[in-house]
């Protein structure tokens, strides 16, 4: 089982690899009329990638390191990896519909609460509201750069 | 020597309040830019290019170089304060700057970054001025296959310097270089990996895969030490006051990092800039290594040794004298900021080649002016005037200041795209470069893969269809030669030569 868990990174890096060389070769030939094809480079990079991944997972079921130490991430840890990730998605996701402004401070609430505590609230929506107006007339007004607002 | 005495007479040009003001202000841009985790000096030239058409040309041409001379050591403010290299340069100066300001020594690490990057700025800009024709004859010996193989040279060292880790450096890099290859093939009008999404046919954007390697993935993994962030701003209440006279390293580390440490990795720095493709990073990076290679303590970097800072500094700041040399000779650009500056020189009807030098001296004289002048007096000069400010980064509450860099990092490779499918690759290149980083792979090798990777296929279909085919190009022609020999003896040096015998310190 610790064997296993060892090796999901490895085994998910030799399945990226073998599924990239298949890509590579379904371009075509890696030469054609004496001249090499787009595929070319891919392919050896596709081998590489499968060569070097069977190794890692070769090495991840031998070694005798506990899994736990190999993967010390914490239970919390990983709860905010993910969030982090699904804020960001979401932010990314809605920031040219509703805005910048609108769509960047609950961002920046979110980031702040997922690093601290619910503890005083309105003094870390102030901060997020803070930051946001901040980084929006950095870009906006010592930068000129047109950031998406409602109206646009 | 006619060149010499131009630059010379250039300097005059500084004493013009409104140039010397574009001057310092660029200087100040550009360091606030590389200060801030995912914004980078080649942005900030990015989006100040439209205002280079309202400038006098010369003007402009001084104000990129002192943009660009503050973009490779503003990158190493965040690189010691939290351990987040402002531009790609400084990754190398965060290994040994970090601890140091662990350590509470975070003032004089930013000082000895300043002296180095003054020092090897300064380096780089005088062998510019001195070397520039000279060096340009010289890079016409080195044809198609000489750079197929300066570029597998660069990766082969990058992979073999994971000591320990060699294997997961290489696939590290191998991802880095398949990650390269998405989108439209750089030789035919054909797709690869694109899948069928439209988004995909122009490839990643380098913005995406620095600003989610190093920032994204930097929040995601400090998500692990929260309690312990928390702590630390605890701490910094404590941290006395910094004044400014600390950021002034004492004469005797600065003649324990020794001169030749500063001289060796300036030259470093300046020999790989001239080389086109490559950039601070991998300046740095040499630098670095050769700096470890040659230590009697080479246990002590990593750890917060000033060697390791120098030695990065002084190499990524004398890599812009480099990399200036291609991109005016050739019109090759050694870095995306020399290719920015490429952009203002075209847009200005000016066509950068071997005849640029002499025919364009006038213009060309006074923007090396400018390169030596931010060296000398602004770096040295920024820090100690707003040195006090820069330390007070670390005191910022983390909870802040990671939201700010998440909103700064999306919203930043909003800037440089102008496309959510880029953002999105910079979350998903995030969440890919923290998985790495978690389990021991290199992210500085994945970088680098992705960076060189486009003019590695290039070179390495262009040296084959050239020879029919025939891979005994690579070592019948002598520039080639040359580098495969170098990297044999880097491989020799550095994977099966045995680390030098460290010494004995209990005996002494």
């Amino acid at each position: 089982m610790q064997s296993m868990k060892k090796s999901f990174f490895p085994l998910l890096l030799l399945i990226f690899s073998s599924g990239y060389l298949i890509s590579a070769r379904s371009l075509g030939p890696s030469v054609v009329d004496g001249r090499l094809s787009p595929s070319f480079f891919p392919s050896i990079l596709g081998c590489l990638g499968v060569v070097l991944s069977v190794i890692l997972v070769w090495r991840s079921w031998r070694e005798t390191q506990p899994a736990e130490k190999a993967d010390s991430t914490s239970g919390i840890a990983r709860y905010r990896v993910l969030l982090i990730a699904i804020s960001t998605a979401l932010f990314i996701a809605v920031f040219q519909q509703i805005g910048y402004l609108f769509s960047a401070t609950p961002y920046v609430l979110a980031i702040i609460l997922i690093f601290s505590d619910r503890h005083a609230l309105p003094v870390k929506f102030l901060m997020a509201l803070a930051t946001s107006l901040g980084a929006y007339l950095l870009f906006t007004q010592a930068f000129n750069v047109r950031l998406p607002g409602l109206w646009s | 020597m006619e060149f010499v005495q131009l630059v010379l007479a250039s300097f005059s040009q500084l004493l013009d309040p409104l140039t010397l003001t574009y001057v310092v202000c660029g200087f100040l841009i550009g360091t606030v830019f590389a200060a801030i985790p995912g914004l980078t000096a080649t942005l900030a030239l990015a989006l100040l290019l439209p205002l280079t058409y309202s400038l006098d040309v010369t003007t402009a041409l001084m104000a990129c170089a002192s943009i660009y001379m503050a973009g490779m050591c503003g990158g190493s403010i965040t690189a010691i304060t939290i351990n987040i290299p402002g531009a790609p340069s400084s990754m190398m100066t965060a290994l040994d700057g970090y601890p140091m300001h662990k350590n509470g020594k975070g003032a004089l690490a930013l000082g000895h970054a300043a002296i180095a990057s003054m020092f090897g700025g300064a380096v780089g800009a005088l062998l510019l001025i001195l070397l520039a024709p000279v060096i340009a004859d010289l890079s016409l010996l080195v044809k198609t296959t000489g750079k197929f193989s300066l570029l597998l040279f660069a990766m082969i060292v990058i992979v073999i310097a994971q000591r320990g880790n060699v294997v997961k450096g290489a696939m590290a890099a191998c991802l880095g270089l398949m990650l390269a290859t998405i989108g439209l093939d750089t030789m035919v009008p054909v797709t690869r990996f694109t899948f069928g999404l439209a988004d995909l046919t122009s490839g990643i954007e380098l913005m995406p895969v620095i600003i989610g390697a190093f920032a994204v993935s930097e929040i995601l993994t400090q998500t692990d030490l929260a309690r312990q962030a928390q702590h630390l701003r605890e701490a910094v209440k404590t941290m006395p006051k910094v004044r400014r006279r600390d950021f002034l390293p004492p004469w005797s580390d600065i003649r324990k990092v020794g001169f030749t440490c500063y001289l060796r990795s300036s030259l470093i720095g300046y020999a790989v800039g001239t080389l086109p493709g490559a950039g601070g990073s991998m300046g740095g990076f040499l630098a670095y290594i050769e700096t470890v290679r040659t230590s009697r303590q080479p246990q002590t970097f990593g750890k917060g040794n000033p060697q390791g800072i120098a030695a990065a500094e002084s190499a990524n700041n004398a890599v812009c004298g480099g990399a200036l040399v291609p991109m005016l000779t050739f019109g090759i650009p050694g870095d995306p900021i020399t290719a920015i500056v490429l952009g203002v020189l075209v847009i200005n009807g000016i066509q950068p080649g071997p005849q640029l030098m002499t025919d364009q001296a006038g213009l060309i004289a006074p923007m090396l002016a400018a390169l030596l002048f931010s060296a000398v007096v602004l770096i040295p000069l920024t820090l100690y005037l707003l040195g006090p400010f820069f330390i007070r980064i670390v005191s910022i509450r983390k909870d802040v200041l990671y939201a700010a860099i998440g909103l700064l990092s999306v919203v930043g490779s909003y800037v440089a795209t102008f496309s959510t499918f880029q953002m999105m690759m910079t979350l998903a290149m995030g969440i890919l470069a923290y998985h790495l980083r978690k389990r021991g792979f290199p992210v500085i090798t994945l970088l680098l893969g992705f960076i060189l990777g486009p003019n590695l296929e290039e070179f390495l279909r262009r040296s084959l269809t050239l020879s029919q085919g025939n891979p005994m190009t690579f070592f019948t022609n002598p520039d080639s030669m040359f580098f495969l020999v170098l990297t044999l003896v880097f491989i020799y040096f550095l994977a099966i030569r045995k680390p030098l015998a460290q010494p004995d310190t209990d005996n002494n």
